[in-house]
Order: structure tokens, then sequence, then C-alpha cells
């Protein structure tokens, strides 16, 4: 037990040092500095500053929209995303390839592009937008439109968390539930589902994340009324078009302290998931 | 509360390629039958369809008087074991065994104490006293089976029905297992039926065995029977080793070239086969005895097997001999068959076991 204490446990692999210190260096010219840059910023306004530029009603409707929004469009997307996953992995059928392939649009496709698109279809004159129009409902220039604009971006995160996760289950457990006498619901609800939740809270995340900070697919279809459909990452764009750099800083901090918090919390709630499913 | 099952004319058609055409099989209360066969020969469809997790194509299966068309999975109350195990991952070998007693609706669910005691005892029944809080993926595969086992267990099923059980285990742990699962059932008594590609495993085990070979039964008869008389080439060829040779049937006489080898039907004519094992046949130097030369000697096991090429026929034979044999290759033998079948198109057409051999 007495072992010489070292930094590095001895590992047959080489070259630890190189592939440490060039991880350390992209990590660092990537992330760190310009986030640290960020808080260093802000940090020139103080703690009081910040508070007070959050408290701002315009800054504090924007706040709340982009991280309400967020958060419920990522718990949509865990039922479609779940849906998704299981249409994709459970059954064979013509054009399943096909589907497959398209629920990495949102991935690929220019946000500009998505966001024009969802724009079109869903605005007044859209095929969709013309059809809720007639029971007076509007989506696009309302906060529904920034919600389906992140639904939309945030779906693959959520069907690739879960699909590979969902193939490895294998369907035998259901038929031996439904041998021991289990309805199909409780099937799903007690056999199918609890090995799933580390994968549907990573797709949440990641989803969530994405939302937080989608911009191109959002601008065009939310209409960027402040107190309505403004959402923060536009309004750190607005100030610092305006010059103020102090204000953008502040808006730009919280959402970064906010995202912070969230991904802790989901992290913490992940190793919980882990332990209770005892897959750690 | 074991039932006996009766199986009529059932038949499977997966899209064009029938599967299982007309099986009948009656299987009585707390009988261990196996069910055996190549892969594709239709026999893990036949478990399936009796579990409810196949429908069948056409025909009846009753679990004693009760028809079970129409019965869901869960109302037929059948205790299923796969190759795979399936145990429920995310639960503990505890939960795992009594889930079946806890999605029970309310009205007939037992309590959870009763629920615990049952688990306790089945942990016992199974021998993983101690193991109730590990989870699956921390068990052998061995271990995996036998939570499976008690899993199915616990629901008291009318029928227990074991697909491939011990398939994907090491041969060692295969033959522990065996021999536990058979003293299991001798100890609860459930109607048995279990599928297997392994002869010694339904040798072994079963009170019966069932062979099947491209959807249709073969021979069902006890493992001596299936052993010493298949009823069929296939099950010469599948089950144990067999030699075959090609004979001719003449004037109510089983010929290879000029030897007569046995009696058959005067009706039978022309070509047909013949089958023996190589423990029934013996090196014999009286008149009238099949000649040959021995070609080959081999050591197997306690016993030596001899390659021999008996005069008129196309192909060579295999016998045992013991292994202290003092024949040498290219040595005339004399040998002497039996036990035998001899078949003309499929159809067996020489009553052939013991001391019936031609004069």
């Amino acid at each position: 037990m007495n072992a010489p204490a070292t930094f590095v446990r001895p590992s047959p692999l080489p070259g630890f040092g190189p592939a440490l210190g060039a991880t350390l260096l992209w990590l660092g010219l990537l992330v760190l500095i310009p986030l640290a840059a960020l808080v260093w910023r802000a940090s020139g306004l103080g703690l009081s500053g910040i508070l007070a530029i959050a408290s701002q009603p315009r800054v504090a409707a924007a706040l709340r929209l982009s991280f309400g929004l967020s958060l419920l469009a990522a718990a949509l997307n865990v039922i479609l995303g779940g849906i998704v996953a299981w249409v994709l992995t459970r059954y064979e059928f013509p054009g399943r390839r096909l589907l497959d392939a398209a629920v990495d649009l949102p991935f690929a496709l220019p946000t500009a592009v998505a966001g024009i698109a969802l724009t079109a279809v869903y605005a007044r004159n859209g095929w969709i937008g013309g059809f809720f129009d007639r029971f007076g409902v509007k989506i696009a220039f309302t906060p529904l439109g920034i919600f389906i604009a992140l639904v939309f971006i945030g779906l693959p995160f959520m069907v690739r968390s879960v699909e590979p996760v969902l193939a490895e289950i294998d369907p035998e457990i259901e038929e031996a539930s439904a041998t021991l006498g289990a309805s199909r619901l409780t099937t799903i609800f007690r056999v199918v589902l609890p090995p799933l939740t580390t994968a549907f809270v990573t797709g949440f995340a990641l989803s969530l994340a994405r939302a937080v900070g989608e911009y191109g697919s959002v601008v065009f279809i939310s209409g960027n009324i402040p107190f309505v459909s403004e959402i923060a990452p536009l309004l750190i764009f607005v100030r610092l078009a305006e010059y103020d750099t102090a204000g953008a800083t502040a808006v730009a901090t919280i959402m970064l302290a906010l995202s912070f918090a969230m991904l802790l919390l989901i992290n913490l709630a992940q190793s919980w998931a882990r332990r209770r499913t005892g897959n750690g | 509360m074991t039932m006996d099952i009766h199986i009529r004319g059932v038949t499977k058609t997966f899209g064009a390629s029938p599967a299982l055409h007309g099986v009948d099989l009656d299987i009585q209360s707390g009988e261990l039958i196996g069910l055996l066969g190549p892969s594709g020969s239709g026999k893990t469809t036949l478990l399936r369809i009796l579990a409810g997790l196949e429908t069948p194509t056409g025909g009846d299966i009753r679990f004693g008087e009760q028809d079970m068309a129409g019965q869901s999975v869960q109302e037929r109350r059948v205790g299923f074991v796969f190759q795979s195990y399936a145990l429920f991952r995310h639960m503990s070998v505890a939960q795992n065994i009594g889930y079946g007693l806890r999605v029970r609706p309310r009205a007939t669910r037992p309590s959870a104490s009763e629920i615990s005691r049952r688990v306790e005892e089945l942990l016992g029944l199974v021998q993983l006293k101690g193991f109730e809080s590990r989870f699956p993926g921390q068990l052998s595969g061995g271990q995996r089976q036998r939570v499976a086992l008690a899993r199915a267990l616990a629901v008291e099923p009318r029928v227990l029905l074991l697909d491939e059980p011990f398939g994907a285990l090491d041969a060692q742990v295969r033959k522990d297992l065996r021999r536990w699962l058979r003293e299991i059932h001798d100890r609860t008594g459930h109607t048995t039926v279990f599928v297997t590609h392994d002869q010694d495993e339904a040798l072994e085990m079963s009170d019966r065995v069932a062979v099947l070979n491209r959807g249709a039964l073969e021979q069902v008869a006890t493992p001596d029977e299936i052993y010493d008389n298949p009823a069929t080439p296939f099950i010469y060829g599948f089950i144990g080793d067999a030699n075959r040779i090609d004979v001719s049937l003449r004037n109510g006489q089983v010929g290879l070239g000029d030897t007569v080898l046995a009696r058959a039907p005067a009706s039978a004519e022309g070509k047909a086969e013949l089958f023996f094992r190589p423990e029934h046949a013996a090196l014999d130097e009286a008149p009238g005895a099949t000649r040959g030369t021995l070609v080959a000697l081999r050591r197997t096991g306690a016993k030596r097997r001899g390659e021999i090429k008996l005069d008129g026929a196309a192909n060579t034979i295999e016998i045992d001999l013991p292994a202290t044999t003092t024949l040498t290759l290219g040595d005339r033998v004399g040998v002497r068959l039996d036990r035998f079948s001899v078949f003309s198109e499929g159809r067996r057409v020489s009553a052939l076991a013991l001391a019936t051999r031609a004069a």
C-alpha cells in the first residue's frame, strides 16, 4: 500500500505527455481562454453591475424566454425523440433508412436555411401557419414559433442519444416481460424505459444546450419583438450593435453561468440514474 | 397446477417458407421433453407457438382441456427461459425474480412480504442465496441462466418452456446445469419442454425426445429408443455416429453383393440403404458373415475405430474395436451386424433389432 504516489498511473500506452499537452492546448485556445476573457471583461462590471443588467426588464424577459422555451423544447424532444428512436430501431419498413438519414438534417442544415424554411411554412401565408391561422393561432413571430424552431434543432440530439442504447436492448426482454404476465404498457414503463434513463438525460442535456445557444434558425421565425419574442443570444447581438459592450458581456456571462449550472445539474442527475440502474 | 399439452396439426408459414407442417405431439403432465433438431428445423418456432409468442398458421394447442387459440402470452401463464437469459439489467436479482409477481393486477398481487418470501425460496432452489442484491451484469452466464429460471418459476407457470437454455454457456457449466435442471424438474414437477440442437443434452435430460427436421417430427421416443432404433435415416445421421451402405432388396432378402444380410418383406424390391452404429457391429469369423478388408485404424478414447471396406460395398464403414486389437491394416475380417435398419425411399422396410440376422 506504500506505492510511491505519482501524478500519472503507469500505462503501457506511450505518449501520455504529448497527448495531454495537445488536449490542454486546444481546450485552452478554443474554450478556456475565450471564456476566461469573457468573465474577465464582465468582472469589470462587478457582481452588482451584472445583476443590475440582468434585472433590466428587457434582459430578464429575453433570458426567461430563452431558458424557458429551451427547457420546454428539450422536454418535448424527450417524447418525440424517444418515439422516433423507437420506430427507427424496432421496426423494419420501406424508407426506414431514408427517414434515419432525415433525422440528421437539422444537424447538417445551415441554421439560417432552417430558419427561413420554418418561417415560410409556419408564417400566416405558409401551409401550416395558414391552417392554424384559421383558428386564430399565430405561430411565426410568436414564442410558439421559437419553440418549434428549438424543437426542430434539438430533435436529432435526442434521437442519436437514445437510438444506440435502444438498439442494444434485447427485444427478448420485452417477450420475457410478457411471458411473466406484464401488459404492454407495464413492459414499456418497467422494462424498456428504465435502462434508457441516462440516454434520455444525455439527449435532454444536449438538446437543451443547443437550444439555449441557437440563433440562426430562431431569428427569422421569432420576429424579435422585445419583451415578447426576443431571445437572449439575439439581445447580445443587439447590445453589441449598439456599442454597449458591457451590456453584451453581462448578458453573455449570465447565460454562461446559467448554462453551466444546468449542465452540472444534469450531470449529477445522470450519475444518480446510472447508480440506480446498476450500470456504474 | 402443471398441465399436459396437446399439439394437433400445428403449421406455421413465414411469408412463403413453411417453418412447421402439421406437427402432432402430446406431452404428458410433469414430463420433461426435449425438442431436438438442426437449426432451421422449426423447434424454436414450435416452442414460441406454445408460449404464444408466435401465432400458428393452422392447428390447435391445448393445455389440459383449455384451447389456447386467442389466449395472449400473458394469459397463458408459461415460464419461458431464453438462450440470451433476457434478464432485466436495471433490476437486481431479487427484483428480476419477483417481477412476474409485482406486475400482477392489484387484486391478485401477493403482498410485498409474500413476494420477498417467494423470492427467497426460489433463490434457495437455484442456489443463489446471497446474490439477491447483485445486478445481472455482475453474474456469470450460468448464474444468469439460473436467475432466469427462478424468474420463470416465480409465476407458478403451468408449463415451463426453455429455448436452448444452455446454448451460450461453456461446456463444463453446461454439463453441470443439465444435471441441475433435471434435479429441479424432478423436484418441482413442471411439464417442461426444452429446445436444443445438442444431442447429448437431449438424450441425457429428457424423458422423451422429439426430433424435428425441416418442420416435421421425425420421431418422438425415449432416449434409448431414439438412439438404438432410429425411425428415419435422418436420425441415424443426426444423432450419434452411423454407417450407411447401399444394399439391394430381392426376394424378401436384404443383400450386399452376394451376401444376404437380413430378411425383408417380399413386397420390397430394388435399392435400399442400410444404417448401423459403429458399436452395433462386431468382428465375427463365422461362415456367412460379411467379409471385408481393414483399411484404417484410429484411437477414439477407450476404444479403437476400425474402418473396413466391405466386399461389394461402395464406401467404407466404421466399427468399434477393443483398444487391444491385434489387427493390422490390410487384414481380412468378417463383420457381424447386431442391430441395423434398412430404409427404402425413406421408409423402414426391414425389422432389424438384435439377433434377427439372416442365417
